[in-house]
């Protein structure tokens, strides 16, 4: 009987493995809902390799847990390529545009439903991260220790943003560090290669929408207790780090 | 001293009325198309309306910037191009249409003394329709836009389901049987409307079971009115068809117009039904969350990462630690296993059960299916300088094990994995060619190793296998795996 199940939780981890995101109702993981033996088994394989099964409403999901994870991603292979100090801020300016991305989109179930329906279109995109970069700017103007808190080179950065063309005058939208648009489709494509979101140009205008599996992640990840304390704890700690950091080179 | 009248039910007229204010104001297309902006703009709203009617799904943006061509064209109007597109956004953002904004009316509140803020739109996106993945978005009109087009119809308002049905029959009655088709065919969008609006329901019940509790008088009204529905509306369809026999049938052209609404009353029927089912399933999952699931339906304030993660950190204050970007970032992210280890190592020394005869019964299915993955680049100078000296041994002595080599320096990942390869599935070796390019990379090897050495055709007509003693380990830093050897036998 536990060979069985064990066969089941393993056939069950490498469908994940292979396919990462599958219907809740396919037959061939059916016992991984079915029998809580094997929902167990699968869990605990899927702990010890450092991911997590998201269980959304209509997917099952296999994703990485950050640093705890065995396997690469498509991020931790971004991140590798972009290790030296030039192109780091490169690989920075992505994770905020995907992160100002995430932000808009999620949000209470009205935020969530209105954009399901009508996609973010670039320009509002655009308009969004430049905001938060504004702000960044201002902030930076305005009090001397703010630059400090970052781990990152900020106002490189800002300035990076800032000083970007808008668009080609084409329609052409293709993925580089040349003008904003550019930059948005490269930090996005991230995301695209995932299966979690689609650029489509209507009409003139590219617009992006996300795919349930998206907001799924967004919601397995995010709107959960436990890992909210654990975020919060890392960013707390991290703030206090770089805090006491300051205080010593002030003194 | 102002009538009191005026004030009753001023929020609703003014709600129902801002759309037909709004509808193509403030655009400004020059002296020629001014005047026309909102013709132009209506019909296009009933080409998509008719459009949604008759199922057709040629309703996407680009269709829409077509349809307002076509338009500008029959009313022989001149227009450059940026006007159509001008147009087109008119009639789906207010303002610029960069910024995708809904349109945004206003209306006085009377008990409060205030104004306040109505957002709509006159196109929505069509679920049913729309194929993200293959890049369509499909559009239709939105219930206020809807209401719009109603409002102008002959009869003045939007009526019941049953009034709706009821009309038709006094057309039948009357003969008038094209003008029945047409009210069945408004019908029908309303049913599919309902329909569409049920799914949508579902969909957001499962996502999130507590909209079962907002909107409720509204859900309750409109499962009300189907329950109530049902029967009457069987009834009346019957009536619809019973009354459609006894009309005289005259000439061609009125049996051809008969059999149409025949066909038209059975269709009607048959969605009113679904409807019914689909409204009935609602209501059975809705139990089904009271009764066996009621902790969903409990509010509890929820993180997300908007408004904790970001606005309250990062935002305001940024981001101090390069590992932030890790923990958040990181796990939107599905592993990759092609890299860093291979999949047969883990599943041979997955410690989950005691009896290694266990594992490898999955062994074997896992393998299969992960076969197809080592489509890598191979850096075969190293692969051959590991397993050549290999295969000398297995052909002078039959065998050779993984226990035999010592140190594993100089090994490539790669060449380590021919191991569990050639352990996976026999190899039958026919006639080696040195220029075929062969799917399988076993064969591969062997025939790099031909080009060195002539001597490999030894293992022509061979069949090489693997094997491996049981409860035996390799172990090294970097990875373990079992005690293979690799054999050959005879060919059939």
């Amino acid at each position: 009987m536990a060979a069985e199940k064990i066969k089941m939780a393993t056939d069950i981890y490498a469908r994940l493995m292979k396919d990462k995101i599958i219907d809740r109702n396919e037959s061939a993981i059916r016992s991984y809902f079915d029998d809580s033996d094997v929902h167990n088994l699968v869990q605990q394989i899927a702990r010890s390799f450092g991911t997590i099964i998201l269980e959304g409403h209509e997917k099952l999901q296999l994703i990485s847990d950050g640093k705890a994870s065995v396997f690469a991603t498509s991020f931790t292979h971004l991140k590798e390529k972009y290790s030296d100090i030039e192109n780091k801020k490169e690989f920075y300016l992505l994770c905020h545009i995907l992160m100002i991305y995430l932000s808009e989109i999620d949000g209470d179930l009205s935020v969530k439903a209105h954009h399901e329906l009508s996609g973010l279109s670039f320009y509002r995109l655009e308009e969004l991260i430049t905001n938060v970069f504004s702000y960044w700017k201002e902030r930076l103007a305005n009090d001397d220790d703010y630059e400090k808190k970052w781990a990152v080179n900020i106002r490189e950065q800002v300035e990076f943003w800032l000083s970007k063309d808008l668009k080609e005058d084409s329609h052409k939208l293709s993925p580089s560090m040349k003008n904003k648009f550019s930059i948005i489709k490269k930090a996005l494509n991230l995301f695209e290669n995932e299966n979690l979101l689609t650029v489509i140009l209507e009409g003139d205008e590219h617009t992006v929408y996300a795919y349930p599996e998206l907001y799924e992640r967004l919601e397995g990840l995010f709107h959960n207790y436990e890992r909210y304390t654990m975020l919060r704890d890392v960013i707390v700690e991290a703030k206090q780090r770089k805090g006491d950091e300051v205080h010593d080179s002030n003194q | 001293m102002l009538n009191e009248d005026i004030w009753i039910g001023i929020e609703k007229r003014k709600r129902a009325l801002n759309p037909i204010f709004l509808f193509g104001a403030g655009m400004n297309l020059g002296e020629k198309l001014n005047p026309y902006v909102r013709d132009i703009l209506l019909s296009v709203l009933l080409e998509v309306y008719y459009r949604e009617l008759r199922d057709d799904e040629a309703r996407t943006k680009d269709d829409i910037y077509e349809v307002v061509r076509d338009i500008l064209d029959t009313f022989t109007l001149e227009y450059v191009d940026e006007d159509v597109i001008r147009l087109a956004n008119g009639i789906f953002y207010q303002g610029d249409s960069k910024r995708m904004d809904a349109f945004q009316g206003h209306y006085y509140h009377y008990d409060k003394q205030l104004f306040e803020e109505q957002r709509f739109s006159y196109l929505e996106q069509d679920r049913e329709y729309t194929r993200l993945k293959k890049g369509t978005v499909v559009y239709k009109l939105t219930d206020e836009s809807i209401r719009m087009i109603l409002m102008s119809r002959e009869f003045e308002e939007e009526m019941e389901m049953s009034v709706e049905q009821l009309y038709s029959l006094q057309l039948i009655r009357a003969g008038r049987v094209s003008q029945a088709v047409g009210v069945l065919d408004a019908l029908m969008l309303r049913i599919r409307r309902l329909l569409a609006k049920e799914k949508d329901y579902r969909y957001e019940l499962e996502r999130n079971p507590k909209v079962l509790l907002i909107n409720r008088d509204v859900r309750k009204e409109s499962k009300e009115d189907v329950r109530n529905q049902t029967e009457e509306a069987q009834e009346l369809y019957n009536k619809m068809l019973v009354t459609l026999k006894m009309i005289e049938k005259g000439d061609e052209r009125s049996r051809e117009e008969h059999l149409e609404l025949e066909n038209k009353i059975f269709a009607t029927l048959k969605l009113h039904l679904s409807l019914t089912e689909e409204v009935y399933k609602n209501i059975a999952l809705e139990l089904d969350i009271r009764k066996n699931n009621p902790l969903a339906l409990v509010y509890r304030k929820t993180a997300n990462f908007h408004e904790e993660i970001w606005e309250k950190h990062l935002y305001k204050d940024a981001i101090p630690g390069e590992d932030i970007y890790d923990v958040i970032l990181g796990p939107l992210f599905s592993p990759k296993q092609e890299v860093m280890l291979p999949m047969e190592w883990i599943w041979q020394e997955q410690e989950l059960a005691s009896e290694p005869e266990l594992i490898e019964t999955s062994i074997e299915e896992e393998q299969e299916e992960l076969r197809h993955k080592y489509v890598h680049e191979v850096d075969w100078d190293t692969v051959v300088d590991c397993w050549y000296p290999l295969f000398k041994e297995l052909a002078s002595t039959g065998e050779c094990c993984v226990k035999a080599i010592r140190s594993f320096d100089g090994w490539s990942r790669e060449a380590i994995d021919f191991w569990p390869l050639f352990a996976q599935s026999e190899l039958t070796v026919g006639e080696l060619q040195l220029n075929r390019k062969y799917n399988d990379e076993r064969f591969t090897l062997l025939q790099k190793m031909l080009k060195i050495d002539e001597a490999i055709r030894f293992f022509e007509d061979k069949v090489i296998y693997g094997t491996y003693e049981p409860g035996e380990k390799i172990v090294t830093e970097d990875f373990q795996m079992s005690a293979y050897i690799l054999r050959y036998k005879r060919g059939v």
